[in-house]
């Protein structure tokens, strides 16, 4: 049976440039600034303040509530300020500013082995919440909430994902090719933590090095399996992967773990052995750095904080770029500065040469975009209707189920700007409902 | 920057931030590109005038719609190629002796009325090459239906094969009905030849896959048509199932009917039904039709299950006008604008499932 | 004429004699019932329905009448058997299914009033139909006009979203779009005749 989920597209795949590249160490520049929100949820509150001198891995902001996230010192040094910048979001947004002082010296009771044979459930979750660890696929979200199912959503299933099925990106794959036992020692800590009673790690087709240094690392979990997917964009997508493995859908609205599984990203899952282990917090991430623009793309391991223009001084360019991509170039975000700092979701940056037009043309119903769509919508029809501002109709038939993959954006011959629009329409429904919120109170 | 690189263009918009190449235009080249050996085989069949009606139709529908756009203010989107598609198919469902007005107007209409009027490209709710035709059928029946070949009406098959006959013997009926070319006199020819033989009445089933027979300029080589529609469906613009379901239909319909109720003459006998369904599929305009304009991406329902609904009943309405109705000998035409009406309601009743939704 | 089919008349009541197209009955419910698909599809199935019903009905009737030589008694007799079976029609769905009732809300009544179901009544008298063809002319004529007006309100709802130019919006794009409708009809002329 070929495992699979429908729709989707197969983009060029554009990974040659790094596949091979081993992961390279690039060293913490002078100055690093450590925005407060990297994650989905409520922002962390400043821990230190302007003069404060940090150690490495030393919490620098608190969980602003439970859905939010621990951000720590990436290097020792002096917090020279506390002030809203440039984020990958392009809003300003509260960061802690670090001058580097070079000695990277570790804060006291971090980086000394911890033995996590006896590590209950509960306390795995207390240090991923202590360690700021959040998804490291690309969506950030704070990896303990998604540890905490509640008791009446058992997870039967943890699937690890490798599928890293964005262009350009190998971050995921070079971790799994160079430090799989990371992964996997971090996976049984997470299927600990959830009582889930089997671990299958999913990767696509492209990457058969990997597939087999995972088979082997995996071989050691009796409850550990590797499966193959197809190459297929979204693969990675969480509701698509589920599909794909299990043959089960998450219903609407719903989340993974209403089907019994939880998913995590290989770099979580990594992180999390690192945090466990060693009472290392996620100060630093592999993240791609490529693109036709790009003069030596490379796979570093960067820590988080550093500027994009200091990681570009390693790299180069290879003409002027047009786009400067955080993540792959299908979801995302486009930079409009080089001084954005790398945050705990930078799988990739991916300098592009060229940009798609802005010039649409009314709907000619090819139906491309209905047979990419991996959650079956109509994307044609729900354009449509926000071309013209009928949010209420494009709501009817669905809108709320996109997940913003592209691909109905990627196939479009009119080149219509399909996701765009159901951002903005989600924006409005959401913005609405708040207003009737207020109006009913 | 220390490369010195110009990073003031960064440009920012929101993801994707790449596209696949194919756009509007290649999309109606290519299927210009598909038409293009129907419509030369077509002028092989019937000679330069033929040549001369599908460039009239190709121009007038260029011409109309860069006149359209120009009044209305709007960006002239002739290199798109979707009018040349429009004019194109005008052209090859036109019998090749009409007048040079008749493909005129009928492209005319088409743009015009059948489409522009709507909002263009995109928003169109029939067909616009059909509705240029099914214009004309109407505005010129002594010049469109009277070559529409063949009559396939019980009782009018007899007359039709008749006419033929006496096509062979050089009369005026030739003229008119058949519209003379040397190859539909070779094949009228071949039929005269063996006039004893009693099957040979019918064209062979061959001829009339290859498409030495008479018909609309284009429609006649099953051969061509098919070769062009399989390389649509190959570049993923066609459903392989609209093609296969209404010729598939139409031909297990055609199987079906009592041909041997035909009136026979003295030397007129009932056809089998291999060769009725056949006839049905190769004889007119079901190929092209199939191919090329129950596929119509505008115009036709966007899911693959609406689809196959849109040629399922495509073929019955062909069927019902063909075998049961007298007034307009072919029927593809209009079963197709017929569906054309009721793509909105397929397409509201076919919506796909959503991921983790349940039917409802 | 009395030798066709109750099939075949069935078929032409649909297609070629359409009561709303060939014959412009029951344009007004036709007319305002025609913005949402949904209300279309409710109001058709309900008039199909109805006139299926009542043709037969209105047969028996209109037999009776005739053996008591009260053929002058026939419309009033005719519109009263309507009106009371649409009040049994309304009871029934009400009871049934609440929400289409709802939905249809004002238009069920009104159907009483549709003049396509009391012209359904009067063709059938004055084309000569035995009882078996009545029935297939009462119900191929509520399911002519349930698919004109079903085909009609999802052209509408398509015409709310494309480009139509500024002087052609509104009615003008409308009697086009019948126009075309109509040509388009033609494709059946002259396939059954039932005149």
């Amino acid at each position: 049976m070929r495992l699979t989920f429908s729709g989707g597209v197969h983009p060029r795949e554009a990974k040659d440039a790094t596949k091979a590249l081993p992961i390279e160490a690039f060293e913490a520049p002078q100055v690093l600034v450590v925005p407060l929100l990297q994650h989905i949820g409520a922002p962390a509150r400043a821990a230190v303040k302007a003069g404060d001198k940090v150690a490495k891995g030393e919490t620098i902001g608190e969980p602003g509530g439970f859905i939010s996230a621990a951000v720590h010192a990436p290097v020792s040094g002096t917090v020279s300020a506390v002030e809203p910048r440039l984020g990958p979001g392009g809003r300003k947004i509260m960061a802690v500013v670090i001058e580097n002082d070079g000695e990277d010296r570790w804060a006291d009771g971090t980086n000394v082995k911890r033995d996590t044979s006896s590590l209950d459930a509960d306390t795995i979750r207390n240090i991923a919440s202590d360690a700021g660890l959040v998804g490291m696929g690309g969506a950030a979200f704070p990896t303990h909430v998604k540890l905490s199912p509640p008791d009446n959503k058992p997870i039967e299933l943890l699937l690890v994902n490798g599928a890293e099925c964005e262009p350009f990106l190998t971050a995921d794959h070079r971790l799994m090719l160079e430090e799989p036992e990371r992964i996997a020692f971090g996976a049984q800590l997470a299927a600990r933590a959830v009582s889930a009673a089997r671990i299958i790690f999913a990767l696509e087709d492209n990457k058969p090095d990997a597939a087999e240094t995972l088979e082997k690392a995996a071989s050691k979990i009796p409850s550990a399996t590797v499966v193959t997917l197809p190459t297929r964009y979204p693969q990675g997508a969480e509701k698509q992967l589920i599909e794909a493995v299990t043959g089960r859908q998450v219903p609407s609205g719903g989340l993974p773990m209403d089907v019994g599984v939880l998913v995590q990203n290989v770099g979580t899952c990594a992180a999390l052995q690192d945090a466990c282990a060693f009472n290392v917090p996620l100060i630093e991430r592999i993240t791609t750095v490529t693109g036709p623009s790009a003069g030596r793309p490379a796979n570093l391991r960067v820590r988080i904080g550093t500027l994009y223009e200091a990681l570009f001084e390693r790299v180069g360019f290879a003409g002027a770029p047009r786009r400067i991509v955080m993540g792959g170039p299908m979801m995302g975000m486009a930079q409009g500065s080089v001084e954005v700092p790398v945050t705990k979701g930078t799988s990739g940056i991916v300098l592009l040469d060229s940009v798609p037009g802005d010039v649409w043309r009314a709907c000619i119903r090819c139906g491309k975009c209905v047979r990419a769509c991996p959650v079956s919508i109509v994307p044609s029809q729900i354009s449509v209707f926000l071309e013209r501002g009928y949010v209420d109709e494009a709501n009817e038939i669905d809108m709320l189920d996109c997940i913003e993959c592209g691909c109905c954006t990627y196939v479009c011959p009119a080149r219509r700007p399909i996701v765009n629009w159901i951002k903005a329409g989600k924006a409005e429904l959401a913005e609405r409902r708040a207003r009737e919120r207020e109006g009913a109170k | 920057m220390s490369q010195g690189e110009d990073l003031s263009r960064l440009s920012v918009a929101t993801s994707p931030h790449i596209r696949e190449e194919e756009d509007i235009s290649a999309i109606m080249w290519w299927v210009v590109a598909a038409l293009t050996p129907a419509a030369l085989f077509g002028v092989w069949n019937f000679g330069w005038y033929a040549a001369a009606v599908v460039v009239v139709a190709v121009v007038s529908a260029a011409v109309a719609e860069a006149l359209w756009q120009r009044i209305c203010g709007t960006a002239v989107m002739i290199s798109d190629g979707s009018a040349v598609v429009t004019g194109l198919l005008v052209g090859l469902v036109l019998p090749p002796s009409v007048p040079l007005y008749v493909p005129m107007v009928a492209s005319g209409v088409g743009v015009l009325i059948g489409k522009q009027l709507f909002g263009g490209l995109g928003c169109n709710i029939w067909n616009p090459a059909l509705v240029g035709r099914a214009f004309v059928q109407i505005a010129y029946p002594q010049h469109v239906t009277l070559s529409v070949w063949p009559v396939l009406r019980g009782s009018s098959l007899s007359r039709v094969l008749q006419d033929v006959r006496h096509a062979g013997d050089g009369s005026a009926a030739h003229e008119v009905v058949l519209g003379a070319t040397p190859l539909a006199e070779q094949a009228v020819g071949s039929l005269a030849a063996t006039d004893g033989v009693a099957e040979a009445m019918y064209p062979s089933v061959w001829a009339l896959f290859l498409g030495n027979i008479p018909g609309s300029i284009g429609e006649t080589s099953a051969l061509l048509l098919l070769i062009g529609g399989l390389f649509l469906i190959w570049k993923g613009y066609i459903n392989w199932k609209v093609p296969a379901v209404f010729l598939g239909t139409l031909f297990l319909f055609a199987a079906f009917v009592p041909t041997w109720k035909i009136p026979t003459g003295e030397d007129i006998v009932a056809p089998s039904w291999w060769f009725f369904g056949m006839y049905q599929i190769f004889a007119g305009g079901a190929v092209i039709g199939a191919f090329f304009m129950a596929t119509d991406m505008v115009t036709t329902p966007i899911t693959s299950s609406g689809q196959v609904i849109f040629a399922l009943g495509c073929a019955l309405i062909t069927a019902l006008i063909r075998l049961v109705g007298h007034g307009f000998p072919e029927g593809v035409a209009y079963s197709i604008l017929l569906m054309n009406t009721a793509t909105p309601v397929i397409d509201r009743y076919t919506r796909p499932r959503t991921y983790g939704t349940v039917k409802k | 004429m009395s030798e066709t089919s109750a099939l075949v008349i069935l078929i032409a009541a649909i297609f070629t004699n359409n009561i709303l197209l060939a014959n412009f009955l029951g344009m007004c419910s036709f007319l305002a019932c025609s913005r949402q698909l949904d209300t279309a599809v409710g109001l058709g199935i309900a008039v199909t329905f109805v006139t299926g019903f009542t043709t037969a009905l209105n047969f028996l009737v209109q037999r009776v009448l005739v053996t008591l030589d009260l053929e002058h008694l026939t419309y009033i007799a005719f519109i009263a058997v309507i009106a009371a079976f649409v009040q049994f029609v309304e009871m029934l769905v009400e009871r049934i299914s609440p929400k289409l009732y709802y939905s249809l809300g004002i238009f069920l009544p009104l159907i009483t009033v549709n003049c396509a179901i009391l012209g359904t009544a009067l063709f059938m008298v004055i084309r000569r139909y035995n009882f078996v063809q009545s029935v297939g002319f009462g119900f191929g004529a509520g399911a002519g006009w349930a698919l004109a007006i079903i085909l009609m309100a999802a052209l509408r709802q398509k015409m709310g979203y494309s480009n139509v130019p500024r002087p052609f919006q509104g009615v003008a794009i409308a009697m086009i779009v019948t126009g075309v409708m109509a040509m388009v009809f033609m494709g059946f002329a002259g396939m059954v005749n039932i005149q």
